[in-house]
């Protein structure tokens, strides 16, 4: 009988440990995987938008302020229509960003 | 002691599956990221290609107007299938070097009937690196054709428009066209 006890009170333990890790484990994945999503959203969105301007010939120029928490940009080269005649013209970068904060 | 045994073996039991479905989910969460960046990969290839067809018009369109400018504001086929055919493939080459390094140019060749219509056409291809995946996308025989006006201003000398056959987008815009009544811009 005194020794069920102790087998009971061990499990009891166990239980409570693989409900705390249960609990703590997921958290800790998403938390991670939280911050990696938010930086995918940013890229995608980024992406999209240099997509879309450059079928809209948009201009760009946008870059990531210095207090954004996060941020990613895309960018799109053309060249001209205000030519320098008689020389090479180098391509234009048009860039757009995503940030967040 | 039976009863104790079988408590034991429950929470056994249940750390168990615990520990599989935390496993299984991270698996099928592994393998969603890996068919994504595969996706995302072709996907920026794709665009990082239209983008190389881009510049390659408007390349083109640069030398066509440096040649007419180079010649004195005059039309010369000769010298302009000379850019067109080897110089403008260094234009556009020049211009990918500066930009989209990882797609290359093969294959040009120019043709054309005059200043109305100046033919090139010419391969792609472009390799992205995204993560383990290398995603190769090439297109063969793209074609452009563009046209080009030319004015001497007295004032401000050789002006040259060039503007695409296909997609009537004008590449060079030097002219003023409203003064003038030619060229292809505003």
């Amino acid at each position: 009988m005194r020794k069920g006890i102790v087998f009971s009170i061990d499990a009891a333990l166990a239980l409570v440990i693989v409900i705390m890790l249960a609990l703590w484990i997921p958290q800790q994945l998403y938390s991670a995987e939280e911050h990696g999503n938010a930086f995918e959203k940013l890229e995608k969105g980024a992406f999209d938008r240099a997509v879309t301007s450059f079928y809209g010939r948009a201009a760009g120029g946008e870059t990531i302020p210095p207090e954004a928490e996060l941020g990613s940009c895309r960018v799109y080269y053309t060249i001209g229509p205000g030519n320098n005649l008689g020389s090479r013209d180098n391509p234009q970068k048009r860039q757009f960003c995503e940030v967040l904060g | 002691m039976k009863a104790i045994g079988s408590f034991s073996g429950a929470i056994a039991l249940i750390a168990v599956v615990l520990v599989a479905v935390i496993s299984f989910g991270m698996v099928l969460e592994r393998e969603a990221a890996t068919s994504s960046s595969e996706a995302r990969a072709i996907i920026e290839a794709k665009w990082e290609l239209q983008n190389a067809h881009h510049l390659a018009g408007k390349s083109f369109a640069d030398a066509i107007a440096d040649s007419v400018f180079e010649k004195g504001c005059a039309f010369d086929w000769l010298d302009i299938e000379t850019k067109a055919g080897n110089e403008s493939a260094g234009y556009l080459r020049d211009a990918l070097n500066l930009s989209l390094q990882n797609c290359q140019v093969a294959n040009v060749g120019a043709g054309g009937a005059g200043p109305n219509s100046i033919t090139l056409s010419f391969d792609i291809e472009c390799t992205k690196e995204l993560g383990n995946i290398t995603v190769s996308y090439a297109k063969r025989g793209f074609a452009f054709d563009k046209r080009t006006d030319y004015y001497n201003d007295p004032a401000l000398g050789c002006l040259v428009d060039v503007k695409d056959n296909g997609s009537l987008e004008c590449d060079v815009d030097r002219i003023d066209t409203v003064a003038t009544g030619i060229g292809c811009g505003s």
